[in-house]
């Protein structure tokens, strides 16, 4: 295992240019989700905020 | 009712999200074998020992970070001519990524050059290019963040990137044109100079790599519609239909 690990002395090399793969894929992984779940979240806000201007219009033209 | 049948955004969303787990779970598979395959089974190269172990991410990031800036490009000049929003979305979900392999091909590369040519970095003409693609990305992604019209923007990106892809084939063909301290490609049609697994290997990680990337780029692509397309009436019904409203 130690020796998988070592990487006949190329650990630094290996495991800098791995981990950093694996580290940018995860961060993107994270932030994509965020935002996908951000975007939903504003979509049903801001619909509903459209909705409030209507209403606020329509109140207006009453009165 | 017509508007909302034509409207390709309304129907790509729905579609986008059943394919993006299925790409996410074949990247995830063939990610594993590759890893196994890259940095277990394959055997020591015989000049570069372990270190050549590197070329299992190196190669498909810097694969991936060409074809999809050749595809980010494709779409923003669809967006261009036929003035196309989902066009432009699909250029401005590849930017992101593109960068991210980029940057990935890059580091890599650096780790990979260390032991086999004792440096970090050289000014040759592979990495410089490969330098100047990140750059691209990096100018396509602030270049839409300075534009407030998403339809400005995409404009402007489009133009960017139209006039980047030039650099693609000189990053591609530069080890051939110049006298690269980079080696020349190892993999070829039909005269590959790598032994079999390790061509097996890096295969599947380049497909693990590519169905990485449309999975990554479809979740964003569904962000960055409901982003510009909040208020629109496929965003409202597709709100108010069957999940609780917020």
């Amino acid at each position: 295992m130690s020796e998988f690990f070592a990487m006949g002395g190329y650990a630094f090399f290996i495991w800098m240019a791995y981990g950093m793969a694996a580290l940018l894929i995860v961060l993107e992984i994270i932030a994509v989700r965020a935002r996908a779940k951000r975007a939903l979240f504003l979509a049903r806000h801001s619909d509903a905020g459209v909705h409030r201007e209507a209403a606020g219009a329509q109140l207006k033209e009453i009165q | 009712m017509g508007g909302f049948k034509y409207a390709a955004p309304a129907q790509f969303y729905p579609l986008a999200g059943k394919m993006a787990p299925w790409f996410a779970a074949a990247a995830a598979v063939l990610g594993v074998v590759g890893l196994v395959i890259g940095l277990y089974v394959a055997p020591i190269d015989v000049t570069q020992k372990d270190s050549y172990r590197i070329i299992f991410i190196h190669v498909p990031a810097a694969w991936m970070s060409m074809f999809l800036y050749v595809v980010m490009a494709f779409w923003g000049a669809l967006a261009l001519g036929l003035n196309t929003r989902l066009s432009a979305m699909m250029a401005q979900a590849i930017a992101p990524t593109g960068a991210l392999m980029t940057a990935l091909a890059l580091w890599t590369g650096a780790f990979w050059g260390k032991p086999t040519w004792g440096t970090y970095w050289a000014w040759d003409a592979r990495m410089t290019s490969e330098l100047i693609l990140l750059f691209l990305y990096l100018g396509i992604i602030a270049l839409r963040n300075a534009i407030d019209d998403p339809r400005r923007a995409d404009k402007a990106c489009g133009v960017l990137a139209l006039v980047g892809v030039i650099n693609v084939p000189i990053i591609y063909m530069s080890v051939r044109w110049w006298n690269t301290l980079h080696q020349g490609a190892s993999i070829q049609a039909g005269k590959s100079s790598i032994d079999a697994i390790m061509l097996w290997g890096m295969l599947i990680m380049v497909f693990a790599f590519w169905f990485y990337s449309i999975a990554v780029i479809l979740i964003r692509l569904r962000a960055i519609m409901l982003e510009r397309e909040a208020g629109s009436a496929w965003v409202a019904r597709l709100t108010e239909g069957g999940e609780e409203r917020g």
